[in-house]
């Protein structure tokens, strides 16, 4: 004779994130190799400003190399996936075990949690390696050494910037995931709403520009931590609970 | 009871899969669900499962209803053919997940099946032939030990050897532990040994449930002269009628004769047969009696 378990909810979505973070291993792989390729184009020439000026037989080249491709591949490589995880392959194998769809949600943003903080420091300490990996091509003269060095606390703030806007690339990716879930139609629909989106956006950048870079500027000026991290955790939550909602009902296979 | 149905329908567009079916299942019993293709079995098992949901009426099972129900998930394992594991885990890691999630898994039987089966730790899951991974899920099913198991048609592409030790592993863990077992199949040969109840669905709808005994006596067959068997068969219920030559039908029919009137049908020169569960499932389960043989027989 059998009895029945209760089980909780916290229990069970401790279990899927354990779950999800030994069967998705490979995105960490993923990460880094993605992050390497920014890396080598960084490097090898993606320098992001390139001045010379000469006067009086003096020469002076200024060349500003910059972190900003880590950043963008990782913006990339995140969306990818946090697209991804919705999808049939990686959502019914939670279902052959223990879940039902709230858990599942909560499990995904667990592991897309991990997966923007992975991504923000790796991002952080790749722009470390750049100054290091220039420092010994080109000698200590190529860098200014007024910022060379970086204090503990920037780091941190760097990493946990990062890591906030990847998580919020991240959410928005997964609520556009879980939105082409719902109907086939969605996968057709989507993406020409999305190029529809940018191509009205150029067009609107000229007549009205606020109306293009209000959404952006909202994030990226705020210059009180407290409040930016407001921000970003309280847009997160609302795409959670968007996505949450609408896949509530959703049926399998 | 662990699963009660009350006018449970579902609809798939303008497909009605299951239509107002009432039933309920008891517990610590094997019970076969058992229906032709199309019948609406794996529709029925992926709702009670919290996979599908329900167009009208009520299920429960566990007393709750079984989407985005934890208890029901806790408590119940759904294999089938199409069970969806992660690619990227190995064999001997998806039975490590299993351990995580089920509250009563049997690690050291998972692992003698695994061994008795000798499947390769390393190996993936979707790498695994039809039969190696009917087996493999057979094995997933069986060691989670969960209150409520369910095989949807769990033998697909295992060899003749496997089935009976499927059949075997089952029954043997089942008396050592005893749960709600649910197996569809629709061959019914195969697992009425094992089952103590059987509910059988046609056309989304439940046809009969009755225990395995009484289905072997529910009906019996008729042979005889044409006349004479339409003269006894008169005013019941014929769940089919062949023809044999020109003169001689074959009908079955429910069992609702008495000792008296068996005498007289004997006595007649009528033939009267035993009719095989197997058999009588693909009669009551066919469209309006009727057989293969119609299609060729024009007249």
């Amino acid at each position: 004779m059998m009895s029945l378990t209760e089980i909780s909810l916290g229990t069970v979505v401790k279990k899927q994130y354990i779950f999800k973070l030994r069967s998705y291993a490979n995105l960490y792989v993923s990460l880094v190799i993605t992050q390497l390729i920014a890396l080598l184009f960084t490097i090898g020439g993606m320098v992001i400003e390139n001045r010379g000026i000469g006067w009086n037989n003096i020469f002076l080249e200024v060349k500003f190399y910059s972190s900003l491709g880590i950043f963008i591949f990782t913006v990339f490589w995140i969306l990818i996936y946090s697209f991804i995880l919705p999808f049939p392959s990686y959502r019914y194998p939670d279902f052959s075990f223990v879940t039902n769809r709230v858990s599942s949600n909560m499990a995904n943003m667990g592991f897309l949690i991990t997966a923007a903080i992975a991504g923000g420091v790796t991002v952080t300490l790749g722009s470390l390696l750049v100054r290091n990996i220039i420092y010994y091509i080109g000698g200590n003269e190529g860098i200014l050494s007024s910022n060379f060095w970086v204090s503990g606390g920037d780091l941190f703030t760097s990493m946990a910037v990062g890591s906030l806007y990847l998580l919020l690339l991240g959410t928005i990716g997964y609520f556009l995931g879980i939105l082409v879930q719902l109907h086939r139609s969605l996968y057709l629909i989507l993406p020409a709403f999305i190029l529809g989106l940018l191509i009205y956006a150029i067009y609107a950048a000229r007549t009205n520009p606020g109306l293009v870079s209000q959404p952006i500027l909202f994030f990226v000026q705020e210059e009180a931590p407290v409040l930016f991290i407001l921000k970003i955790i309280g847009s997160v939550l609302l795409l959670w609970l968007g996505a949450t909602i609408l896949s509530n009902r959703v049926e399998l296979r | 009871m662990v699963v009660e149905c009350q006018g449970l329908s579902k609809h798939f567009g303008r497909t009605v899969a299951l239509n107002n079916l009432t039933f309920s299942i008891k517990k610590n019993a094997i019970t076969g669900l058992v229906g032709a293709n199309g019948a609406g079995k794996t529709t029925l098992l992926k709702i009670l499962a919290g996979y599908l949901r329900k167009t009208a009426g009520e299920v429960r099972v566990f007393g709750e209803r079984p989407f985005n129900s934890l208890k029901v998930a806790a408590n119940t394992i759904f294999i089938d053919d199409n069970l969806a594991l992660p690619a990227t885990l190995s064999i001997a890691e998806i039975l490590e997940a299993g351990r995580l999630f089920y509250p009563g898994w049997d690690h050291g039987l998972a692992r003698r099946l695994f061994d008795y089966f000798s499947f390769n730790p390393r190996q993936l899951h979707k790498n695994l032939s039809k039969g190696k991974r009917s087996t493999f899920n057979m094995i997933l099913g069986l060691s989670a030990r969960s209150v409520l198991t369910i095989f949807d048609e769990p033998t697909v592409g295992m060899d003749a050897a496997v089935r009976k030790d499927f059949y075997r592993a089952l029954l043997q863990d089942y008396l050592q532990h005893p749960r709600t077992i649910i197996i569809s199949s629709h061959l019914l040969k195969e697992i009425e040994d094992i089952l103590e109840e059987i509910l059988l669905l046609r056309e989304g709808q439940k046809r009969l449930q009755l225990s395995a005994s009484a289905l072997r006596e529910y009906a019996l067959g008729l042979r005889g002269e044409e006349a004479l068997v339409k003269r006894f068969i008169a005013g019941r219920e014929v769940y089919r009628r062949e023809h044999f030559g020109k003169n001689s039908l074959f009908v079955v029919l429910r069992n609702s004769f008495s000792a008296a009137e068996r005498h007289k049908a004997r006595a007649a020169g009528l033939e009267i047969m035993a009719v095989s569960a197997e058999d009588l499932c693909v009669y009551l389960t066919s469209k309006g009696g009727r057989g293969i043989d119609d299609v060729f027989n024009r007249n």
